[in-house]
């Protein structure tokens, strides 16, 4: 007999039907409800009529969020292949010319013991700190209802998880290699979707759809930008920093390239798993100085990829 | 096989330690359990940089070698990293480390005793066997043996009455500094290991104030505690100076230990049926980088 309480070990998160390596998962959901008011029947006492509420009614489509926080593998036919899994990390990686993602909605999903589909990825990040594993977090919209699933667990080992013992990253700015007195403490690599749903009106009125549990579903939901974004703490700010993002030694702004980091991931085992560029403009910078510990800069880079 | 003490030869920073008495290395590997929803426990990996330990306790019969100090007169190992090696099996075998710091500097002394000096060491770098193996040995030291009447105790604002023991201890935070590894396209390209994974800190940084603590237990005779209202409120600063010097020749001084500008901070009585009034005194004092004060 099940456990009131799902425990860790039972707790499978599958998305578009493959396992998932995940350390932390929070799954939300919620309806978009107005207060519907109407005026009454008319009251003597204040010569008019007193609003009534009536109703709370929908606004928009039921939506949900899921938010993962998972470990990156080298195995390519690993759960957590960030290569089979997310498209945005084609988008990210400079080998690709794929400047944008799918809008087809992820179906078979599992979080626990919910199931659910119409999920649509809107941002993906990780970070590297010198010693540590490498976690990502990737955040989900999703529209529709949920279901229940019996508790499920699967089995695995031997997976060369990605390390910031073996990764890398190299700064440029403005295209010139950095010096070899700079040094990235740590490094926050993100990505993230705009996305824009659209809904049918004839499509949500008629049909079986607006009588089922989940109600209507978004008709599409479109990919409006992409950006990336990375931020590093380093031991040096950009000096001679222009008002368009660039470091200008000279005496024009023109052809000024972009400056850009390159993240490469490797496994503890020394496998290569993926690489991310950030090539863009410098978006801002701070120092500070701090009592007990060195001082820090820290750089951040925005590119537009659609 | 094993190894006797007689065997075995300490080397710190190419100097062959007079009057060691044990060593002790040890180094740790810190890891995080990876534990994975729907799976359970998986694999646990390695989540800090490496760091060791080495502690060297000495009995003093010599000059300290790693009392150098600068042009400034500040310890030189402060600031600076020092190697060191256990050798052993006709200095065929070792037991070395890279990149050390002086984490603890502690001297103490009773009646009766040769002081002892306890080393502590932090090792960022490299620790293990082969580590450190080829050391440039300087030349040998002279054996100096202090006794109880070559040790000298001052302190600056009163007649020290007869001190039955001292501790000199000095406290130093190392900060490391770690950052990613560098490596570039060509690298990731041609599947290449990076060469420099950064295993060891960038930077190591001494934590200022340096915090030395002085205790000294005396005879109670001329000595009388002071009234703590007057010590909180004054806080005068006095000077310590401890003279180790040669039992043969008192005035050749083996090590010596200045606590400058120190603070009295707590001062006991102690009294037992069985043996004399005894006052302990505790200075502590505060070295700074650039701002002598």
């Amino acid at each position: 007999m099940a456990q009131p309480f799902l425990r860790f070990e039972n707790g499978k998160i599958s998305l578009n039907n493959k396992d998932l390596m995940v350390n932390s998962a929070s799954l939300s959901i919620a309806p978009s409800l107005t207060v519907e008011k109407v005026y009454g029947d008319y009251d003597p006492s204040i010569a008019g009529a007193r609003t009534e509420f009536v109703n709370f009614a929908p606004t928009s489509n039921l939506k949900g969020q899921l938010n993962i926080s998972f470990y990156i593998s080298s195995d390519v036919i690993s759960p957590n292949s960030v290569n089979r899994l997310f498209e945005l990390v084609d988008v990210a990686n400079p080998d690709n010319s794929k400047k944008t993602i799918s809008e087809s909605p992820i179906n078979g999903n599992i979080v626990g013991r919910y199931i659910f589909d119409n999920m649509y990825l809107t941002s993906f990040n990780f970070s590297l700190s010198p010693f540590q594993l490498i976690v990502a977090n990737a955040t989900y919209d999703i529209y529709g209802t949920i279901g229940k699933v019996a508790d499920t667990y699967f089995t695995k080992s031997n997976v060369d998880f990605a390390h910031a013992m073996k990764s890398f990253g190299e700064v440029k700015i403005s295209n010139q290699q950095s010096s070899e007195e700079f040094e990235i403490q740590d490094l926050n690599y993100n990505i993230n979707v705009e996305r824009n749903i659209s809904n049918r009106i004839k499509y949500n009125e008629v049909g079986p759809t607006s009588v089922l549990t989940g109600g209507v579903v978004p008709a599409r939901v479109s990919v409006e930008s992409i950006t990336s974004e990375v931020s590093i703490k380093s031991s040096d700010m950009v000096e001679n920093l222009n008002s368009y993002g660039d470091q200008q030694n000279l005496s024009t702004q023109q052809s000024i390239p972009d400056s850009s980091v390159d993240v490469y991931l490797y496994g503890l085992n020394g496998e290569r798993i993926s690489r991310f560029r950030c090539a863009g403009k410098i978006q801002n910078q701070s120092f500070s100085i701090t009592e007990g510990s060195n001082a820090s800069s820290s750089i951040t880079i925005k590119q537009i990829v659609r | 096989m094993s190894y006797s003490n007689y065997e075995q030869t300490v080397i710190i920073n190419g100097h062959k330690l007079l009057g060691v008495q044990s060593v002790d290395g040890s180094y740790g590997i810190n890891e995080k359990p990876i534990r994975v929803a729907g799976v359970g426990f998986i694999d646990a990996v390695p989540n800090a940089p490496l760091q060791g330990n080495f502690s060297v306790n000495r009995k003093m019969v010599g000059k300290d070698p790693l009392l150098e100090t600068d042009s400034q007169g500040k310890y030189i190992y402060d600031e600076a990293e020092i190697d060191g090696v256990i050798m052993y099996d006709n200095d065929t075998k070792g037991f070395g480390f890279t990149k050390g710091r002086v984490s603890r500097y502690n001297v103490t002394c009773s009646v009766g005793n040769v002081p002892d000096i306890q080393t502590d060491i932090t090792v960022y770098g490299n620790l293990g066997k082969n580590v450190s193996m080829n050391p440039t040995i300087s030349e040998n030291q002279i054996v100096q043996y202090p006794d109880q009447s070559s040790i000298k105790l001052f302190i600056s604002d009163f007649s020290v009455d007869a001190v039955v023991d001292f501790s000199y201890s000095r406290s130093i935070n190392i900060l490391p500094v770690y950052a990613l590894s560098k490596g570039d396209s060509q690298t990731w390209t041609n599947n290449q290991v990076i060469e420099d994974p950064k295993l060891e800190p960038v930077q190591m940084d001494t934590q200022y104030p340096i915090e030395t603590d002085i205790t000294v237990t005396m005879i109670a005779s001329e000595y009388e505690i002071r009234e703590i209202k007057d010590r909180l409120q004054s806080a005068p600063r006095s000077d310590v100076t401890i003279q180790i010097c040669d039992a043969n020749d008192h005035s050749d001084i083996i090590n010596s230990f200045v606590g400058r500008n120190v603070r009295l901070i707590s001062e006991s009585l102690n009294s037992t049926i069985d043996g004399q009034m005894n006052i302990s005194l505790s200075y502590k004092s505060y070295e700074t980088h650039h701002n002598e004060i």
